[in-house]
């Protein structure tokens, strides 16, 4: 066994991996390629030694290369925009190409002929279009460039990153995305699986792989959403890959200052949701989203130094309205169970309530491009998105999700007190990173390394500001969960309610209540420290090569301050007899003898080193062989500094073929196997390597220590458990140390395999048809063989692990599509995608729950949660169609109407019958097989941008905005409650819901009783989300 | 390719090869620590001689952290184990909160440090070298008229004496099987009966006792996995790599040898 410390480790990563900078050369990701061959016009012979120059905007200066003796030239590291391609040589006529658009990642040919000045020019007739399809990648996937995003309407407010319209939420225009909770899903992953790279850099959330960094679509110039078949140069994901290109100065001076306003106002009336058994109504309302902002670019010294800086604050606002219901009476005076079974409630009078939720957040972007000299340039860059919400008496809203903390999807809503729900957020994410690029020997040499540093600060706090471990504020007040079953709370039990309403049984249900403080509250503190250099050689040899060679070297660090405010949750037992410690942090010494502890301090990190070799071999101009292979190795280390897991030998086979049949880039047939790898978040570090040593023990109920009539908290009153053990009161939970590991773990992987083919059927308008299938190899979670005493972390199905189920997600799609990018002032794109999502394993988080713990969700953990969990994930959609248009109508020269749309319709959401796990809860248990419940109905959704744009001259434009999204108002249902029952079942292996709704065989988990039906939960079924009403956001925007 | 290409390239490639080497150098993971089936433990008393008419028994078990020396969290070098077994807990129960032995020397439970904080790397074995013996005096109680609780029972000492206590700990078999030796003494109104066992115990305690079986036994309650056939949504808790057996006269899942008992 190796004892070497993390540090030794570290220095001697760093140390390999700096071996190589000084001497490595780089071509940038999200860089573009522009190849062709040039010929004579007249023979069709290859014309070497002519000098090709490119200019454009985004370049500082121009890049100029040779062609050789095959008349092949190829400029590599162009940032995306539009190219200007000049050719020139000695007895021919000059050529001059403009418009020609440049993509993120993409390689573009551009073929050539050049006339003989001997021949005459009627002679011989030049074809040259601008081709558009990228012949040097079998990735799937879409570019999506300000000019899409500005005429289209993208990013809804009242979404995740809807008041500073991140570019995640922009990704969900791409074929075979959809948003799922904590970001955008890539064909069938979870968003935590994708990787976010900004100008070269990850800026992943290191605890949980989310996006950390939301910057604004205003400070981006594109996002390349690699869906698919990407090289080796791209890892340590499992889902897609968003590469980020934010915008730079240029020669000239541009900038502008624009303004966005959702009034809450103008939003068209919410479908109101009323669960049945619960008593709390919470309606969500749009108080307002905005954000005002302005960007600057230009010289600092022309073709030389250039900068950008870019501002922009944003402000949302949710109301939220609480009131109280009472179920309807029959007009004997009972109870109406029917309607009460429907949901169907009157408000009581005089007992609604105003709160709200609010957040506000800041972007700021830097950026310096300076150019040493035409083969080396460097970008210094600077990001910062600091933000705050809840507190001041608001509830906050979730950075995850973009909805209100107390959502009544993810939540019961408003069901409890304003100190035991409402917490303060606070999130700021820092990044800075250096890129230096340089080319060699006619550019055929090139090297790009990048360091970078990504920050998130912030925390979860009581609503009054508290620190977590603190005794003071509510950080020192327990929270208390009640939920008594069958027999449920009255909402009187804890409010006062006007005298004549909630006076029967079950006339004023509540499911849970929650009193006392906020439960979890935590303080974190996140780093990445990032260094990669890519050695680029083309090569020429049996056709030309690309030959890419790189090292990245990645530290993560995670610093978690735990609490549980209170330092204890009390949850009541079913019967209401007594009170349970559900969560608090500590361990035993001895017999009863436990250690309590306020908080639990942790310190986390992981370092990954890697590299790829890769060859993109084009023969012949027909036919391109990618070619590569990626190697990472991952360690994480415990808060005790000792390696926790290992998880080296991630070979990554990456291989290609793509052939253009028109030999002239205008077509392609592409075929791609590759292998992912994920990169392990921290948070299994932080909770399944350190260990969450946690005890519990039991209460007396009937004190008023610390709600009325709630538990007894002092030891005398606590009560004995049960069977032989020499702790009489107390109880160790989540085992105690940390979780034992495989010794033969694997690193978790998926496989995939796209093909299709695309065909540019008009100048800038492609069509292509593309199939892709994915599938996970070893995945790695914890488990436990005894009821959560005790796990361990592993590869379900294999391993030590054999007796658990192989984890299975097979995602099959077929996607038609065709783009058109901006030009001849219009742009389009379409896609139709029909596809299958079959398994028992989500991804890195759990859909049914919302569980965000990467590597360590309860999908595997306990042998009786494993039954009835195959079947379509909540990711299938069968159908998915995408369409997105935009128009410029130019009335006069100075006057412009645009117009843009956005129609989607996709299919519903799988839904299955959950029930209560005695360990783990609400929700956990599939009673029936995975997706035995009814779909969500079909969602769709029409958005339109209207624009009117005054141009004063060529470069000054004043610009208002209209869009207006959900037009037409859809009010689908996208949530069902999934809540067969709150009480403790066991599932019913391969069962069916009888046509009454009811389920055979069903039984108690304790004592294996039949279930009655009066415990079914009597909203299952019924809608708890519906489409987000019509708003419309007002845009107002100068730019020069 | 120009000279000082191919050296800027083959220097590339000798650096990644070089953080692939030094990655590779170091796969293995850490070692389990030392630890226990927290619950009850179905334990088998074999002996030669005098059994004093047990045979084997339920025993709940802990496994103890110290803490670091700053009381923040648990000392992972540093455990304990304390093990208490059913006879005595069914011993003071019956005799209610008069019964108890309120010798403040004696002790309902065993408690001893683990030898080591990771299992031998010879044999996968944690040791508790010294570990006190139970002691327990309970007086004679009458049994409650009304004929709730306490159902009463005659004077009674239990004494057990635990030696070579081991716990095979793996990360598949995470302390779930147990050996030792144990010198058991049981003194009933003066009678003193005293034995010697060979002790196996396995975690989690399963029943396999079948009222409608002509044995009383159904052995396939010990089995790992679901059984829906039998209405059985989950499997019985025991790991699917153990080799058990369901004893007819405990009707309870053992361990089918000494440990560790693997299949």
């Amino acid at each position: 066994m190796l004892k070497k410390t993390f540090w030794h480790w570290v220095v001697c990563a760093i140390a390999a991996a700096f071996m190589l900078t000084p001497k490595a050369a780089l071509a940038q990701q999200g860089a573009a390629v522009l190849t062709g061959t040039v010929v004579d016009a007249a023979n069709k012979q290859p014309v070497p030694d002519v000098v090709v120059t490119v200019t454009s905007p985004s370049l500082q200066g121009e890049q100029m290369v040779v062609t050789d003796s095959s008349g092949l030239f190829r400029i590599p590291s162009l940032p995306p925009g539009v190219y200007t391609l000049r050719l020139e040589k000695e007895q021919y006529r000059p050529f001059s190409r403009d418009g020609i658009t440049l993509r993120a990642d993409t390689t573009i040919r551009q073929d050539a002929q050049l006339l003989p000045e001997a021949l005459k020019a009627e002679e011989v007739t030049v074809v040259a279009r601008p081709p558009s399809v990228d012949i040097g990648s079998a990735s799937t996937g879409q570019n999506i460039s300000a000019e899409f995003t500005r005429r289209i309407p993208v990013a809804a407010p009242g979404g995740k990153g809807g008041g500073s319209r991140s570019f995640e939420a922009v990704a969900e225009t791409t074929p075979g995305a959809n948003s799922d909770t904590y970001g955008t899903s890539i064909n069938g992953t979870t968003s935590p699986e994708n990787q976010y790279v900004l100008d070269g850099m990850s800026v992943n959330n290191p605890a949980f792989g989310t996006v950390g960094t939301p910057l604004s679509m205003e400070f981006i110039k594109e996002v390349n959403v690699i869906s698919g078949g990407y090289m080796p140069e791209y890892g340590r994901a499992t889902g897609g890959v968003l590469n980020v290109v934010t915008k730079s100065g240029s020669n000239e001076f541009h900038g502008g200052v624009f303004g966005y306003y959702s009034p809450g106002a103008l939003e068209a009336k919410r479908s109101l949701i009323r669960r049945a058994g619960q008593t709390v109504g919470t309606d969500t309302t749009l108080g307002y989203i905005g954000d005002i902002g302005a960007d600057i670019g230009g010289p600092i010294v022309k073709d030389k130094l250039w900068f950008y800086v870019g501002l922009d604050f944003a402000k949302t606002r949710f109301n939220l309205r609480r009131t109280l219901n009472q179920t309807k009476l029959n007009p004997d005076g009972s109870v109406d169970l029917g309607a009460a079974s429907r949901g169907e409630q009157d408000e009581i009078p005089n007992t609604s309530s105003d709160w709200s939720a609010q957040s506000q957040q800041i972007q700021a972007m830097g950026k310096l491009t300076f150019a040493i000299n035409q083969d080396n340039q460097l970008h210094l860059a600077v990001y910062a998105t600091p933000s705050e919400t809840g507190g001041n008496g608001n509830y906050s809203i979730s950075p995850q999700t973009g909805q209100p903390e107390t959502d009544p999807r993810t939540t019961a809503g408003l069901n409890g007190t304003f100190q035991s729900l409402a917490t303060k957020r606070l999130g700021t994410a820092f990044d800075t990173s250096l890129k230096w690029t340089s080319a060699f020997a006619n550019k055929r040499v090139l090297l790009d390394t990048t360091v970078g540093w990504h920050n998130e600060s912030g925390g979860i706090l009581p609503s009054d500001g508290s620190d977590p471990g603190s005794s003071q504020g509510l950080a020192g007040v327990p929270r208390v969960v009640w939920r008594r079953t069958p027999n449920l709370h009255s909402v009187s039990d804890f409010e006062t309610v006007p005298a004549g309403y909630c006076t029967l049984p079950g006339q004023c249900p509540v499911t849970t209540y929650n009193t006392g403080g906020p439960d979890f509250i935590n303080r974190q503190k996140l780093d990445r420290y990032q260094a990669r250099s890519i050695l680029t050689y083309l090569l020429q040899g049996a056709g030309h090569h690309v030959i890419k060679a790189g090292v990245d070297v990645e530290l993560m660090y995670y610093d978690n301050t735990k609490a549980y405010s209170g330092s204890v949750r009390y949850r009541e037992a079913s019967n209401g007899a007594s009170f349970t410690d559900g969560r608090q942090y500590g361990f035993l010494i001895g017999p009863d003898d436990p250690l309590v502890l306020p908080k639990l301090v942790t310190t986390t990190r992981s370092v990954t080193a890697g590299g790829f070799l890769q060859d993109s071999w084009s023969i012949m101009d027909k036919v391109t062989v990618n070619a590569g292979l990626r190697y990472d190795a991952q360690f994480l280390y415990d808060t005790y500094g000792n390696r926790g897991l290992s998880l080296p030998n991630q070979w990554s086979p990456r291989a290609g073929v793509i052939y253009d049949p028109t030999q002239s880039g205008r077509a392609k047939l592409f075929g791609n196997y590759a292998r992912f790898y994920e990169s392990v978040p921290l948070d299994m570090a932080d909770r399944a390597l350190s260990g969450e040593a946690a005890v519990s023990t039991t209460h007396a109920s009937g004190c008023n220590d610390v709600s009325p009539n709630g538990p007894c908290v002092s030891r005398t009153d606590q009560l004995p458990g049960a069977g032989s053990s020499p702790n009489r009161y107390w109880a160790l939970s989540g085992g105690g140390g940390s979780a034992p590991i495989d010794p033969d773990i694997k690193p978790q992987s998926s496989d995939e395999i796209v093909a299709g083919g695309e065909y540019e059927i008009f100048r800038d308008g492609r069509m292509g048809l593309s199939y892709t299938k994915r599938w996970m190899n070893s995945v790695i979670e914890d488990m436990s063989r005894d009821e959560a005493q005790t796990y361990f972390l592993g590869n379900p199905g294999s391993g030590i692990a054999k007796d658990f189920p192989k984890p299975k997600r097979d995602y099959d799609a077929v996607t038609v599509y065709f783009t058109k990018v901006f030009a001849d002032d219009w742009l389009a794109q379409a896609s139709y995608t029909v596809s299958s999502l079959r398994g028992n394993y989500a991804g890195l988080f759990r859909p049914e729950t919302a569980q965000l713990d990467p590597n360590i969700n309860s999908d595997f953990d306990l042998r009786s949660l494993l039954a009835n969990r195959d079947g379509p994930l909540p990711g299938d959609r069968t159908h998915a169609v995408k369409l997105y248009g935009a128009k410029d109508w130019v009335l006069t020269p100075e006057h412009h109407v645009t117009t843009g749309v956005s129609l989607k319709g996709r299919s519903g959401t799988p839904t299955s019958y959950l029930g209560s796990h005695p360990r783990y809860g609400l929700d956990e248990t599939f009673i029936l097989p995975r997706g035995e419940g009814e779909r969500t109905p079909w969602e769709f959704g029409a958005d339109l941008q209207l624009a009117y744009r005054f141009a004063i001259d060529k470069d000054k434009a004043v610009q208002a905005t209209i869009d207006i999204f959900n037009l037409f108002n859809f009010q689908a249902v996208v949530q069902k409650d999934q809540r067969y029952t709150t009480a403790d079942v066991r599932p019913v292996p391969n069962g069916t819901p009888n046509a009454d709704g009811t389920i055979s065989g069903l039984v108690h988990s304790a004592d294996g009783t039949a279930f009655d039906p009066a415990e079914k939960n009597p909203n299952f079924g019924r809608p708890l989300a519906y489409q987000s009403p019509r708003v419309f956001r007002f845009g107002l925007r100068t730019t020069f | 390719m120009d000279k000082r290409s191919l050296v800027l390239y083959l220097s590339g490639l000798a650096a990644a090869g070089a953080v692939i080497g030094l990655a590779a150098s170091c796969s293995d993971q850490p070692r389990i620590k030392c630890t226990a089936g927290h619950g009850l433990f179905a334990l088998k008393y074999a002996t030669s001689g005098e059994n004093c008419g047990i045979f084997g028994e339920q025993m709940g078990v802990e496994a103890y952290n110290y803490p670091l020396d700053d009381r923040t969290n648990v000392n992972t070098n540093r455990g304990s184990l304390g093990m208490q077994p059913e006879s005595v807990d069914n011993a003071k129960a019956a005799r209610g909160e008069a019964g108890e032995d309120t010798n403040p020397a004696h002790k309902p439970y065993s408690l001893g440090d683990w030898g080591s904080p990771e299992p031998s790397t010879t044999d996968e074995f944690c040791t508790v070298p010294v570990i006190n013996p139970i002691e327990q005096d309970f007086p004679a109680v009458a049994a409650n008229p009304d004929g709730g609780e306490p159902t009463g029972g005659p004077a009674l000492s239990l004494k057990y004496q635990w030696s070579n206590v081991r716990f095979y700990n793996t990360p598949a078999s995470a302390g779930n099987q147990m050996v030792a030796d144990l010198t058991y003494s049981k003194t009933v109104d003066g009678g003193t009966c005293t034995a010697q066992f060979h002790v196996t115990g396995l975690w989690p305690s399963v029943s396999c006792a079948d009222d409608t079986a002509p044995d009383g036994i159904d052995p396939t309650w010990c089995n790992s996995d679901a059984d829906p056939s039998k209405n059985r949504s989950t499997g019985s808790g025991i790991s699917s790599d153990i080799n058990w057996a369901c004893d007819p006269v405990l009707k309870m899942c053992v361990l089918a040898k000494d440990p560790p008992s693997l299949k």
